[in-house]
């Protein structure tokens, strides 16, 4: 049972479809990426969701709550969903509090209170001095607010006032990714919760900068603050690592699959990435053409694909012609072990046929091992190319028959271009029946 | 100032890449479709008046030699004016770009500053100058000064953006620098510079201040005399007809015409080349518009204003009176254009589809619409229609509107379009209403291409002279009408307060304006 | 982007200066009574405005004027019917002023009003009051032309000599009104004959008569029908010597000779508005009659008031053949000129 659950989603323009009866479930707490290449449907799929668009039939719960159905069309404002775009999109009137506390609800007090985020402890209000200047605050203080411990914030990375957009750069800040028990009390100020989830993200003191002054990876932590700020019932995360530089990219996904999950957040997130998508989410649905091709833990999907194109989406493959022989397979590398792929439903080799069918035969490049040649070896190969990679190296080599493959091997035991070795395979190969 | 008159060639607007795939909301839709209608009232009015005369008495009307006459007049004059402009902006906007001539920036400037003029000043300038001055001749040469700019700002700009690379590679292999420039350059500023000349082609088309004081009968003209020296207006509404029609080809035509070319990467930037012995010759090419059509008129102007028995004369409560007057109707023109044109704006600048195109393309009808048509049919139509409006304020600032609207609209679209769409998703996933959305976020974004947009229509409305003449409340005088009226009577003296206080008042917006542009830069 | 104070600050005055602009146009068009009413004039703003002027000091009502032409301002009336603003009509021709009579759109004017001005200068039904007399005269460019030279007859324009040399305002009530006589006084055929020939003789076009007068006096042109007093008004400006542009009067019982009148008309829906009539009567007082002769020139048609120094005898002029009543055909008129291009 998922905490959201889609159900036979459709949506076309005009004639052409989009999504062709796409069914999703999302259980509570978890983080699932949809993976698939640009046009297959799944930023459709994240709008659709979304309610930014309409859809054409099927139905969208969320927490039992039905968002989209026949003869509903939730507003995308009273869905309660977080939505971070791939340009983290932030307005760029207001400043980086301004904007975290964009979605929190505009009460008489917390409008006063918005801010000021206190002056309990000495130094912080300092820090926020600027926050002050259309000289709001002044006119009414908080009696009472709970000020919650910055977490990451001034007190880890020292206040620099002069230092411009690179300050507070992943690499100089982390997020703390400690729980957070929701305080859902009116006394619980909007300028705390802005407070609370700068510090969060490790922004705490540039809530007063213009969002022009931001670094990109800071822009999409104030963009992820900004959606969680109302604390939704599901975050919506549209590429949001795509324009980032590749270093930087790694380090900010890695922080912020760790603080959703901390704040046991349920997300959707989209991505063409199979990097990102295997390293983050818990689940992963691949889709191609507006279709779901496949759902399952990262491991699945990537160890057990189920056919050789989502095998090659998502990673490296080998792929060679062969011959079912009853849980072995015949092909250029020899006789290897094999598991039937034969039914999607039921993966495995219990439904495979006796013998003949000719498949596709699909390995991972760090499944191939390396051995001495033997003497008289048919299936002896020859190191043609290595593509080195500092911790490893793709390898390739030409099989007897003339074909190429590709084996990832660890640095310590490269060969070197010439040398003769005999192929062999770590875990069973997959047998995949030719259409 | 360069940039600020002129409303930016259709072409030049870039449409946003990210658009909303999905039809527009049919609130939207309907709305804008409203304020589209209002603009084609005078129009449908126009027609519906004529075809009220019946047929025979409008073929009979059709077919005197006077309406032939008038016709060729006005054919003659605004294909001359338009082809003049178009060589002359085009050699203007080359110097600019490509010649290395001291004090460029004020060069540019000054070939920007016909533009603030208005044709009736111009001409009452070289008037004074040259009293006998009158006829075909005088209005072709005054109204192309007046109108070069129109030519010269859009293709400059497409010059300074077009790849040099192309006509670099066309001298290598082997063509002669004006060929070069033909095969290779051309191509890319055609659209600007055909945008350029449909404004100018307008123009000269529904101007009436000044074929009228240079005696030159144009349709405007003819129009004019009909409304005014006839009990039959029927005459009037044929002939505003024939000028609806002769602008609606041009606009048309236009369009057949203009052929997108795709951007070519490049160099951006010929090296521009010392002038050498011909720099005085260009120099003298670049200024001859600034000259004719601002140096001369005001200098006119300004000698008439100085004359002793002027300065004594000048009647300074009726000229306060005019100044209100011109202020109040232009400000409030620009508030109604902006409201009438924001719906039409925003679905323009997020939606596509046809109907989309043809609500935006009737939005724009004012541009092809002379003033004097536009003041006519609505003098027939508060008449019939909403009598306790005709004579008031009300019915001259919605001729207005219909009128500028296009340039609000041009304006406002780019700044929305500016906008990024995502950021109102964010601000609906952030849980504002779609009005919330477009308060908080949209339009607070788009404010600069909104306040342009108003105070395009505001300078516009300020220096507008036949609709006003139709159209004004009984008592109401504005800066333009009252220059016209003492113009008309050879009153140059006592028109010369009139003058200088209309180009004061005007310079106001436009400096807003500039200020606006160079903020929103900044940002 | 920190311009929105300023911005907000334009739109909120824009809209209040509208909202005013609104409201005072609909008072002064709601306010009919009362001390105040709206003039329409068909003659010149810097001709009656001073007028205006002396009677609001005078009697304490606010007149608002409307300026046009006449013709515009009769078509307007016509267009407008009951739902004019206006309550008076001052108008450049009789022809105008009948035509509108009889489209049934003026008042009975009372008896005292109308006797004031002698039978001949008025209207024989008490719609409407004569004014100011002018007469039609053929100015000259005396550098060009002996005064012998210039013909005494309209006729001669139809002359391919003069092509291109003269000067007609065909949108000028007062040349509508002359080419009305030509019709009443030589017939429809004649009259459509010599509008034709003149038509394609080259005629040089002005909106009116002052431009004539000043094209003549430049030397643009060689002659224009205008009516005299523009000269007058041109020679006490400039000095008599200094003319260049000279009169002459066309013989008696030609129709360029004729002698209009300017007239004002009390409109049907204003019939019993004081305020309205206070002013009619103030233009045929001796106070008003003067201003004319001292400032435009114009005869004064009331007894006891002289014409201004200069002018040929009134009576030496008035062609006794026709009725100022029989201009009222003024739209057969401008079909005639529309029908040769000349409107």
């Amino acid at each position: 049972m998922g905490w959201v659950a889609i159900d036979g989603l459709r949506v076309a323009y005009g004639d052409t479809r989009v999504l062709d009866d796409v069914s999703l479930r999302i259980p509570r707490g978890s983080l699932v990426a949809v993976l698939g290449p640009s046009g297959c449907g799944k930023t459709t799929l994240l709008r659709a969701v979304a309610g930014l668009l309409p859809v054409t039939a099927g139905t969208i719960t969320v927490g039992g709550r039905l968002v989209t159905g026949p003869g509903v069309q939730r507003a995308p404002e009273k869905r309660g969903m977080g939505w971070v775009p791939q340009d983290a999109s932030l307005f760029p009137h207001l400043t980086v509090g301004e904007n975290i506390g964009f979605g929190l609800p505009r009460t008489k007090q917390s409008d006063d209170l918005y801010c000021e985020p206190g002056e309990a402890p000495g130094g912080v209000a300092g820090l926020f001095a600027g926050f002050t200047r259309r000289g709001r605050a002044n006119r009414a203080r908080p009696a009472s607010s709970p000020v919650r411990p910055l977490i990451g914030g001034p007190g880890s990375v020292p206040a620099a006032p002069g230092r411009g957009p690179a300050s507070g750069t992943p690499g100089h800040t982390h997020l703390a990714p400690a729980p957070i028990t929701p305080d859902r009390s009116r006394q619980y100020s909007r300028a705390a919760r802005i407070v609370e989830l700068a510090s969060l993200v490790g922004l705490s003191d540039l809530v007063d900068r213009a969002p022009s002054q931001l670094s990109g990876g800071q822009a999409q932590r104030v963009s992820l603050a900004r959606a969680l700020a109302p604390r939704p019932d599901l975050m919506l995360l549209d590429e949001p690592f795509a324009a980032l530089d590749p270093l930087l990219r790694s380090a900010l996904r890695t922080e912020v699959a760790a603080l959703l999950h901390a704040q046991h957040n349920t997300s959707l997130l989209v991505t063409h990435d199979q990097e990102e998508a295997l390293s983050l989410a818990d689940f992963v649905a691949v889709m191609r053409g507006g279709e779901i091709l496949q759902f399952g833990t990262p491991a699945d999907v990537y160890e057990r694909p189920v056919d050789p194109w989502v095998a090659g989406f998502v990673g490296d493959t080998v792929e060679l012609d062969g011959i079912w022989r009853g849980g072995r397979v015949d092909c250029a590398l020899g006789s290897l072990p094999a598991d039937w792929m034969g039914a999607p439903s039921d993966v495995g080799a219990a439904s495979a046929p006796a013998d003949g069918p000719s498949v596709r035969v699909l390995l991972r490049p760090e499944w191939l091992t390396l051995a001495e040649p033997a003497a008289d070896s048919k299936t002896d190969a020859v190191t043609t190319a290595i593509a080195y990679a500092g911790h490893d190296a793709l390898v390739s080599f030409t099989l007897p028959g003339g074909l190429v493959v590709r084996a990832r091997v660890a640095a310590p035991d490269l060969p070197r271009v010439g040398d003769r070795v005999t192929l062999g395979v770590r875990q069973n190969a997959l047998a995949y029946p030719l259409a | 100032m360069t940039e600020l008159l002129i409303p930016p060639p259709e072409t030049a607007v870039p449409r946003p890449p990210a658009r909303y795939h999905f039809g527009a909301p049919p609130w939207l839709l309907a709305l804008a479709a409203l304020c589209a209608a209002t603009a084609a009232i005078p129009l449908v009015y126009l027609v519906v008046r004529t075809t009220e005369a019946g047929l025979t008495d409008v073929l009979d009307t059709l077919v005197r030699p006077r309406v032939l006459q008038l016709t060729v007049n006005t054919v003659l004059l605004a294909a001359a004016v338009t082809l003049s402009c178009l060589v002359l902006g085009t050699i203007c906007a080359w110097i600019l770009t490509r010649i290395r001539l001291p004090f460029q920036r004020t060069l540019l400037l000054a070939s920007a500053l016909p533009l603030a003029v208005p044709s009736y000043l111009a001409a009452y300038g070289w008037l004074v100058w040259f009293p006998h001055l009158n006829g075909f001749w005088a209005s072709w040469f005054v109204m192309t000064m007046v109108c070069t700019p129109y030519v010269t700002l859009p293709v400059a700009a497409a010059l300074r953006g077009a790849s040099a690379d192309l006509e670099s590679v066309a001298r290598t292999l082997g063509r002669g620098p004006l060929r070069a420039f033909a095969a290779a350059t051309w191509p890319q500023i055609r659209p600007a510079a055909i945008a350029g000349a449909l404004l100018v082609c307008l123009y000269s088309l529904s101007d009436f201040g000044l074929v009228s004081m240079l005696r030159f009968q144009t349709l405007t003209w003819g129009i004019n005399a009909a409304y005014g020296a006839s009990f039959d207006r029927n005459q009037a509404a044929l002939l505003a007809l024939v000028l609806v029609v002769l602008a609606l080809v041009v606009v048309a035509g236009e369009r057949r015409s203009r052929r997108q070319v795709g951007g070519i990467p490049g160099r951006s930037t010929m090296p521009a080349r010392a002038p050498g012995k011909t720099g005085p010759l260009f120099a003298a090419v670049l200024l001859a518009a600034p000259i004719a059509g601002v140096v001369v008129p005001v200098v006119g102007l300004l000698s008439r204003l100085l004359e002793a028995e002027t300065l004594r004369a000048i009647d300074v409560p009726r000229l306060v009176e005019a100044i209100g007057a011109t202020l109040g109707l232009a400000l409030a023109a620009a508030v109604v254009a902006v409201f009438v044109a924001l719906p039409i704006a925003a679905l323009a600048a997020r939606y596509q589809g046809r109907l989309v195109a043809v609500i935006e393309a009737v939005g724009f009808l004012g541009h092809a619409l002379p003033g004097i048509v536009v003041g006519l049919s609505l003098v027939f139509f508060a008449l019939a229609a909403v009598p306790m409006f005709y004579q008031t304020s009300v019915v001259l600032v919605f001729a207005y509107v219909v009128l500028f609207m296009p340039r609000a609209i041009g304006s406002m679209r780019s700044g929305i379009a500016a906008v990024p769409a995502s950021l109102g998703d964010v601000s609906r996933m952030l849980g504002l209403s779609p009005f919330q959305t477009w308060w908080r976020v949209t339009a607070r974004l788009a404010l600069p291409g909104i306040a342009i947009g108003a105070l395009l229509v505001a300078i516009s409305a300020m220096k507008e002279l036949p609709a006003t003449l139709l159209l004004r409340p009984t008592g109401v005088s504005t800066l333009a009408t009252e220059l016209w009226s003492r113009t008309a009577l050879f009153e140059f003296g006592a028109a010369a307060p009139y003058a200088a206080a209309l180009v004061l008042v005007a310079m106001v917006p436009a400096m807003l304006l500039s200020g606006i542009r160079g903020t929103a830069r900044e940002n | 982007m920190r311009i929105p104070l300023s911005v907000a600050a334009l739109v909120a005055g824009a809209t209040v200066l509208a909202l005013a602009g609104c409201t005072q146009a609909a008072e002064s068009t709601a306010s009919t009574a009362d001390g105040a009413f709206t003039l329409y004039s068909g003659r010149d703003e810097a001709l009656i405005q001073p007028l205006i002027d002396q009677f609001e000091e005078q009697s304490g009502i606010s007149v608002e004027v409307r300026y046009g032409n006449t013709a515009e301002l009769g078509a307007l009336l016509l267009e407008e019917g009951d739902a004019t603003p206006a309550q008076v009509f001052l108008a450049q021709d009789a022809g105008a002023l009948g035509a509108l009579a009889n489209a049934g759109l003026f008042a009975t004017l009372p008896a005292t009003t109308t006797d004031a001005v002698p039978a001949g200068f008025t209207s024989t039904d008490d719609t409407w009051v004569g004014v100011t007399g002018r007469a039609r005269v053929i100015t000259y460019d005396s550098e060009a032309l002996a005064a012998t030279d210039v013909p005494t007859s309209v006729d001669a324009f139809t002359d391919p000599a003069w092509s291109g040399k003269f000067g007609i305002a065909p949108t000028n009530a007062s040349f509508q009104a002359f080419v009305t006589a030509y019709r009443v006084l030589n017939g429809e055929e004649a009259a459509d004959e010599w509008v034709k020939a003149v038509a394609a003789n080259n005629p040089v076009i002005f909106d009116n008569n002052r431009a004539i007068l000043a094209a003549v006096n430049d030397g643009v042109i060689e002659a224009g029908l205008i009516n005299h007093y523009y000269w007058f008004a041109q020679a006490a400006e400039t000095g008599e010597a200094n003319m260049r542009a000279q009169l002459s009067y066309p013989e008696a019982g030609d129709a360029g000779s004729i002698v209009n009148v300017t007239g004002a008309g009390l409109l049907a829906g204003a019939a019993d508005d004081a305020d309205a009539l206070e002013f009619i009567d103030y233009l045929v007082g001796a106070k008003a009659q003067q201003y004319f002769v001292d400032e435009t020139y114009e005869y004064p048609l009331i007894t006891g008031i002289d014409a201004p120094a200069g002018l040929p005898a009134l009576d030496s002029l008035v062609n006794p053949d026709l009725d100022l009543a029989d201009l009222d055909t003024l739209e057969d008129t401008q079909a005639l000129l529309g029908k040769h291009g000349l409107i």
